[in-house]
């Protein structure tokens, strides 16, 4: 072989190797939603004359795992499902629970087990067909079916036989749901409980057509094609694993005319940085925030702040540290978190600090409308002196003047903060406590915590619409309460809301309370902060709904000024 | 024909190779602490049970190798948990291209520019161009490509707003900023490597003789030198291209880029077992075939390599 032709073939299969590169390109670059290229010419150059465009450019911060509303397990899915479907009721900006594809509340019976729900008439899926009570059978039933697998399924067990059904114990049929005709619906309750009108606001218990779901079989909900909603928009360009795709307006949605929008374009952005440039530039009309980011914008007329129902506290393994059985050292831990400082000189990101169980926002009282939260009022105290004379009283009981607690977290940004600021709380407020920092994966730590072998760890929870979700990790028995307390006066009580104060929701509430004042009072978990998303929207925007439940922002009434 | 017995023997050997990767992943994956599942702090215990026996994940480490051995055979990768139980196939065909193509793109332009600065640091050995360039092959090389990719983005983006800030719908044009992110380590390679070859090659004897000929310094440099300092190169080249086609975490994350480079962490994170298998395996099929191709490449630049068993 001559040295030419040599160098020939070399050059004939480097190129080669980019052209068939290039080539399996092009075409994933056609596959693309062509969607995400048109928003730039109509942000940039707002159209003046014509009437504006009624697209909106949303960005979010991950990937939609999947869009079958029984399935659904996360924020992001459902975030995203609320905007192409709908259910029974929802939440509306002043966190009220309201009829949507019902009429009006539901009819309750006495002992407050059986619902009866009428829904609206001509209701459509967006492919024309026509929507019916059966349609939310169908759901409830595949929501509870075990070869659903549904990740949620276990926190709607309040509804007759779910638990037994999704644990393969008792047939289909046997489920407290009932097509009475096409606009009637009566639900049976295990027991009775006073949030389930609300909890009918979840994606999980939407309706769905069975004919479409079952032709689609284990691919329903894995793309727009296979995606069948009722909701103000349909789904569309979503290929199931992308990063862009799109909403247009249903025209078969009972609501129509309320609805401003023509189209929504969602991009997942990951980077904050980077969401906060193409917001910048026009690009799109959202961007959320975190880290030192908010501090720099925070003043900005276009930022909006929306707390959320999450508690992020130290959990304290009473079970596996016999440090930390003793209670005058526990509440010592508790004295010394000034969680003013945490979140405003620490976290710096919107979080609310947190001093009881319960955070703000969930529920009201059934009397006077005040908030959980702030009828219980400042139950973890922040009281240095009094920290430090406690923990001097626990020295002597335990007989040691050295303790040293691992605290486990996980290796987030804010977890890290946390951490770092709670070591030097406790370590300059309480002479001879050490405290070793481990930063772990978050699979890592939840596993300890499930191992009930740990000192302290940062942990969190997000319940839902009943206090008595967070309240509930203390109970003896449950498999969350990670410090494995056991405390009978406290077990009866949560017994007993769970079930003679059912149809008493005046007294339940006073135990909901009751309860989180004793668990505080024994210092069984140190609240530390509740959490809270950051965004930015173009003013231009109106009609951006805020949640604290649930979504933090529904554009589905949005509209472009 | 033993050209035909040496690729045969080396694909036996790549097989064998890709085996023991195989095994030994899901071996260590057997380790990772924690489910598969996202909601796991809400699932009761019967749920979670039952759960995995739906996804077999009940049945002792050697059984299930067994059953994802047999997928795998048919061509079946296995359906990732973090997608709504979709086919990690799907995930990988819709995610790869961007990414292969950028790293391709990525790897040309690098090893180009870098073939470039090195040999012109060598011509000019210790003058203030080489010590320019040799500078910015160090700076190159050390500072991490997201810092690289922000600074990008700020100055030709949003300040001077000549090309697309993120996003991966404005054609080749989108893949600019990302390709220039991407190429700066390997054309700091690229410089390094040939920057330390091609000075040897142009004290060698027969540069001298080329020199002596009346040959201009650039013709001795790129015709005569080049293919002679390029053997160093190609090895790093190979494993080089593989990490760049694999994609990368951050800079797809800083450009909104549907690659595949988040999923070699996010599966491990999430306990995704079937898409950590998949990328794993992607990532060393790839390396594999590139070694061969290097191997066979070897013998095409330098003759005087002979392939293994090419004496017999």
């Amino acid at each position: 072989m001559s040295n030419k032709l040599k160098s020939g073939m070399l050059s004939v299969l480097i190129l080669a190797f980019v052209l068939a590169g290039c080539s399996s390109n092009s075409k994933s670059q056609s596959e693309q939603p062509a969607a995400a290229e048109k928003p730039k010419a109509s942000t940039q150059e707002p159209a003046a004359p014509a009437p504006v465009s009624q697209e909106l450019n949303w960005i979010i911060a991950a990937e939609v795992p999947t869009a079958d509303s029984v399935k659904s397990y996360d924020r992001v899915s459902s975030s995203q499902i609320e905007i192409f479907a709908e259910g029974l009721y929802k939440i509306d900006g002043d966190n009220k629970t309201v009829p949507v594809l019902a009429t009006g509340d539901p009819v309750i019976s006495e002992d407050g087990l059986t619902y009866t729900i009428q829904l609206r008439s001509g209701l459509k899926w967006s492919n024309g067909e026509p929507l019916t009570a059966k349609d939310f059978v169908y759901a409830w039933k595949r929501l509870f079916d075990p070869n659903t697998a549904a990740q949620q399924a276990s926190t709607y067990y309040n509804i007759k036989n779910a638990q037994a059904i999704n644990e393969g114990k008792a047939a289909l049929d046997t489920l407290g749901i009932e097509a009475v005709s096409d606009t009637e619906l009566k639900v049976t309750l295990e027991y009775p409980d006073t949030y389930f009108t609300s909890s009918l606001t979840s994606v999980n218990l939407f309706p769905q057509n069975e004919k479409f779901v079952t032709e689609k079989g284990d691919a329903y909900g894995s793309s727009s094609e296979n995606t069948l909603g009722n909701g103000p928009f349909n789904l569309t360009n979503w290929d199931g694993t992308g990063l862009t795709w799109s909403f247009t307006k249903n025209e078969h949605y009972w609501d129509k005319d309320n609805i401003k929008l023509d189209k929504i374009n969602i991009q997942v952005v990951k980077e904050v940085g980077t969401g906060i440039n193409l917001y910048e530039s026009g690009a799109v009309d959202v961007a959320e925030l975190s880290g030192e980011y908010i501090s720099q914008y925070i003043n900005n007329p276009e930022y909006v702040t929306v707390s959320a129902l999450s508690a992020s506290n130290v959990e304290l393994g009473i079970s596996s540290n016999k440090f930390l059985q003793n209670e005058n050292l526990r509440k010592a831990l508790s004295l010394v978190v000034n969680r003013e400082e945490l979140v405003k000189n620490v976290l710096i990101d919107g979080s609310l600090p947190l001093t009881g169980i319960v955070p703000k926002g969930i529920a009201v009282n059934p009397d006077n409308g005040t908030d959980f939260a702030d009828e219980a009022g400042v139950l973890a105290k922040t009281d240095v002196e009094e920290g430090k004379r406690l923990w001097e009283l626990a020295k002597q009981e335990l007989g040691t003047d050295k303790i040293t607690f691992e605290l486990i977290t996980s290796d987030h940004d804010a977890a890290k903060k946390t951490s770092q600021y709670l070591q030097s709380q406790f370590e300059t407020n309480l002479p001879g406590l050490k405290i070793e920092v481990s930063n772990v994966p978050t699979k890592v730590r939840f596993e300890k915590m499930m191992s009930y072998k740990f000192d302290l760890a940062l942990g969190g929870w997000t319940g839902d619409f009943d206090p008595v979700s967070y309240l509930n990790l203390f109970y003896s028995t449950y498999e969350h309460n990670h410090a494995k307390y056991k405390d009978e006066t406290y077990d009866a009580l949560i017994t007993k809301i769970k079930t003679e104060d059912s149809v008493n929701p005046q007294q339940r509430w006073k135990d909901l309370q009751e309860a989180q004042k004793l668990a505080l009072s024994k210092a069984v978990v140190i609240p530390l902060y509740q959490g809270a998303s950051n965004y930015l929207i173009k003013s231009k925007v109106k009609g951006v709904v805020t949640h604290n439940l649930g979504t933090p922002l529904e554009i589905t009434r949005a509209y472009i000024e | 024909m033993t050209f035909f017995k040496f690729i045969l023997k080396r694909l036996a050997f790549m097989l064998a190779t890709l085996f023991l990767i195989s095994t030994i992943t899901f071996l260590l994956m057997n380790f990772l602490p924690g489910s598969p599942y996202q909601n796991e702090e809400k699932l009761t215990p019967v749920q979670r049970q039952m759960m995995n026996e739906k996804y077999g994940l009940d049945k002792p480490a050697g059984e299930r190798y067994l059953i994802y051995l047999s997928g795998l055979a048919k061509g079946d990768l296995g359906i990732s948990l973090q997608f709504g139980n979709q086919p990690v196939s799907k995930l990988l065909s819709s995610r790869i291209g961007p990414s292969i193509q950028l790293g391709l793109q990525a790897m040309l332009l690098g090893t180009v520019a870098g073939i470039i600065l090195g040999t012109i640091s060598a011509m000019y050995q210790n003058s203030f161009i080489d010590t320019f360039a040799s500078l910015s092959a160090i700076i190159g090389r050390s500072i991490p490509n997201f810092i690289f990719a922000v600074l990008l983005q700020l100055v030709f983006a949003v300040s001077l707003k000549w090309l697309p800030i993120a996003l991966w719908d404005d054609g080749f044009r989108s893949t600019i900023l990302p390709t220039l992110a991407l190429a700066i380590a390997p054309m700091a390679d690229a410089a390094r490597f040939i920057r330390t070859e091609m000075i040897e090659v142009l004290n060698s004897d027969y540069a001298e003789l080329a020199k002596a000929k009346g040959q201009s310094k650039v013709r001795i440099a790129f015709v005569h030198g080049l293919r002679n300092a390029l053997i160093p190169l190609i090895t790093i080249i190979g494993p080089m291209t593989v990490g760049l086609m694999t994609g990368s975490l951050v800079v797809e994350n800083i450009f909104a880029i549907p690659g595949i480079g988040e999923q070699f962490v996010k599966s491990i994170v999430t306990n995704d077992y079937a898409t950590i298998m998949s990328v794993t395996l992607l990532y060393s099929v790839l390396l594999v075939v590139i070694i061969l191709i290097v191997d066979i490449l070897y013998g095409l630049i330098d003759p005087r390599i002979r392939l293994a068993g090419a004496k017999q």
